[in-house]
């Protein structure tokens, strides 16, 4: 046997495509999720970057220029105490993107460490684990959340001495994660459950690989599509919790600005007598374009990671 | 069926047990206590004197004590209300909740299941797209923003109805046209999902190739069919509805139980939070149960596949 070289067969065939860049494929067809891609980063490039300005500015207040409808010197206008709402905006925007995505990943955290751990015990402790599950979600959330900002509050706050306007956004996003990662466990304990069953991990298992490794390699990659998908989904549901929460009045406390606060201020500023529609208008128009393009990408990332579930 | 239905019924007291017992912890475990509310500083022996008057002087005896009057159904004393029993303020209030909720669940699903099915029928036209914006508009706005909005246009707008007053069977639509864009959004989605997806199935070919009307086809065949989703996710959305949302309550000035369920908790009044969450729950319960039924009488094959 002469050794020839290899006939070159892929010579006239496409490169190979990764699985990552099938899916980047599949989601730039979608044109809405792309254009949502395109107008989230835009907003958050908005936000981040004008921090430094709008720091200092944000509750600096203009008595004799109070409620001044949008004009050139202040676009947006300018709310009761003449503080620019363009500049509370910026900065609303950052404070509630933060909390936004930040609770998602503690929600994250949370539902696949639960899921998990009740898919991979299996038998009575995964009955006990989905039952508590099932009694929280019967639970209503409100309440679930506002005793553990109470809580929590009392215990950073107080006992750590942090200072509070830090502990109140720290206490805000661990309180709607807390409540948030309900869905994910489930989710994620079916995907596990499924995988478990797979003839790949019966591989592993029949190799004699230690269940942590199992879990670390082989079942922890395969969770990513639903995980990416679910957290997406998430984190629109925190923007949105922590401008009720505001709306409340224990969400983000005044003069630190969030979109929430801002919308909810803007609606006691639109009456039957006057109205000072610029406070409701741009801080809604925001939130609300965030929410609408996180669900479009959401649902964009659900398309393109696992078509099966695809309409 | 008999069987689901004694099985979940036993089910009931111990589910609604589990969430008091997780309740009446959180509260005890959470800082701050009623009778430390705001603007009142009260000295030990009288806190220790009240405590023992509400039977709150024991955390042990206090959870007995207050499952055993639950049980013969008395909510307790609010203890921020002071001339109000929890029974008083939740009979006054649920009503008009319950009245609101229902109102916002049957426009959701009057107009939920008319867009997603039309939507779903006619692909990428104008309704289709219609049933989109309004699915997008209700997981995307606020509900306090839509309700100022609702608020603004029916009476500065259109000066069709007054603002803020609680008088006449009216003032009912506004709070349930705002509570109702959420579980619409859903329930015209899911509807539109499942619709494209049953009407590409075999059964609803033949049913158009015998010559059945397509109203008959849609209305008859497919849609009871297409809605099996919309049902499970009936059942909390109600309860819920029912309950009361706060914000929309505070924005419409409705006297509902949202305010005092919000109210309760802000100011740590131990006996209405627990009230009001067993309530809350027992709603919730009964509406799963209700939705189990439905859906096995919808689908008898789900009789015989879970017990």
């Amino acid at each position: 046997m002469n050794a020839a070289p290899l006939p070159i067969i892929a010579d006239d065939l496409p490169p190979p495509v990764t699985p990552f860049q099938r899916q980047w494929r599949r989601f730039r067809k979608n044109k809405a999720a792309v254009a949502a891609l395109w107008i989230v980063g835009l907003l958050i490039a908005a936000c981040f970057s004008t921090v430094p300005f709008t720091q200092n500015q944000y509750a600096a207040t203009d008595l004799v220029h109070g409620r001044r409808a949008p004009d050139r010197n202040a676009i947006f206008g300018t709310d009761v105490l003449g503080r620019s709402v363009a500049v509370r905006c910026m900065l609303g925007g950052v404070i509630s993107l933060t909390v936004g995505f930040s609770a998602a990943l503690v929600a994250m955290c949370l539902g696949v460490a639960w899921g998990t751990t009740a898919a991979m015990a299996g038998g009575r402790i995964d009955a006990l684990m989905m039952r508590i599950v099932d009694i929280l979600f019967g639970l209503p959330y409100i309440l679930l959340v506002i005793l553990l900002k109470v809580g929590l509050d009392g215990l950073l706050h107080e006992r750590m001495g942090l200072g509070s306007q830090a502990a109140n956004i720290i206490v805000l996003l661990a309180a709607i994660g807390g409540v948030s990662w309900l869905t994910m466990a489930r989710v994620i304990r079916g995907q596990v459950l499924s995988l478990q069953t797979r003839p790949f991990i019966e591989a592993a298992r029949a190799l004699g690989l230690p269940q942590t490794r199992i879990f670390l390699r082989h079942i922890l990659p395969n969770l990513t599509g639903p995980l990416i998908v679910y957290a997406s989904l998430t984190v629109p549901q925190a923007i949105l919790q922590e401008s009720f929460l505001s709306f409340l009045g224990i969400g983000i406390q005044p003069p630190m600005p969030s979109w929430g606060n801002l919308a909810a201020e803007g609606v006691t500023a639109v009456n039957p007598v006057q109205s000072f529609w610029w406070q409701l208008v741009f801080p809604c128009t925001l939130l609300s374009l965030m929410l609408l393009c996180l669900n479009f990408i959401g649902d964009g990332l659900r398309d393109a990671l696992d078509p099966a579930a695809a309409d | 069926m008999i069987r689901m239905l004694l099985g979940r019924l036993i089910q009931f007291p111990l589910i609604l047990w589990a969430i008091y017992t997780i309740t009446f912890v959180m509260i005890i475990a959470v800082p701050g206590n009623p009778f430390q509310a705001a603007g009142r500083k009260l000295n030990p022996a009288t806190e220790s004197a009240l405590r023992r008057r509400y039977g709150m002087d024991d955390n042990w005896r206090f959870y007995a004590s207050y499952l055993n009057r639950f049980v013969r159904g008395d909510l307790g004393q609010s203890l921020q209300y002071e001339r109000w029993t929890c029974n008083e303020i939740i009979g006054a209030s649920l009503p008009v909740s319950m009245a609101v909720g229902g109102a916002a669940i049957l426009i959701a699903l009057a107009g939920g299941l008319l867009l997603g099915t039309a939507g779903a029928v006619y692909r990428r036209s104008l309704i289709d797209y219609l049933s989109l914006a309004i699915a997008v508009i209700g997981i995307s706005v606020p509900t306090f923003v839509i309700g100022a909005v609702l608020l603004v246009l029916f009476s500065v707008t259109w000066r069709l109805l007054p603002v803020g007053t609680w008088e006449s069977p009216v003032d009912l639509l506004r709070p349930a046209l705002a509570l109702s864009l959420v579980p619409m959004a859903y329930i015209t989605r899911l509807t539109r999902l499942g619709m494209i997806e049953i009407m590409s199935s075999d059964y609803i070919r033949t049913a158009r190739a015998k010559g059945l009307s397509p109203a008959r086809v849609i209305f008859r065949h497919a849609l009871p069919n297409a809605c099996l989703p919309v049902l499970s996710y009936l059942g909390p959305a109600t309860a819920s509805a029912m309950t009361g949302s706060f914000v929309v309550e505070r924005v419409f000035n409705v006297p509902g139980l949202g305010v005092h369920f919000v109210n309760s908790v802000l100011n740590r009044d131990q006996m209405l939070i627990l009230a009001t969450v067993l309530v809350y729950s027992a709603l919730i319960v009964a509406m799963n149960l209700l939705v189990d039924i439905a859906y096995r009488l919808l689908d008898p094959r789900m009789a015989e596949a879970a017990p």
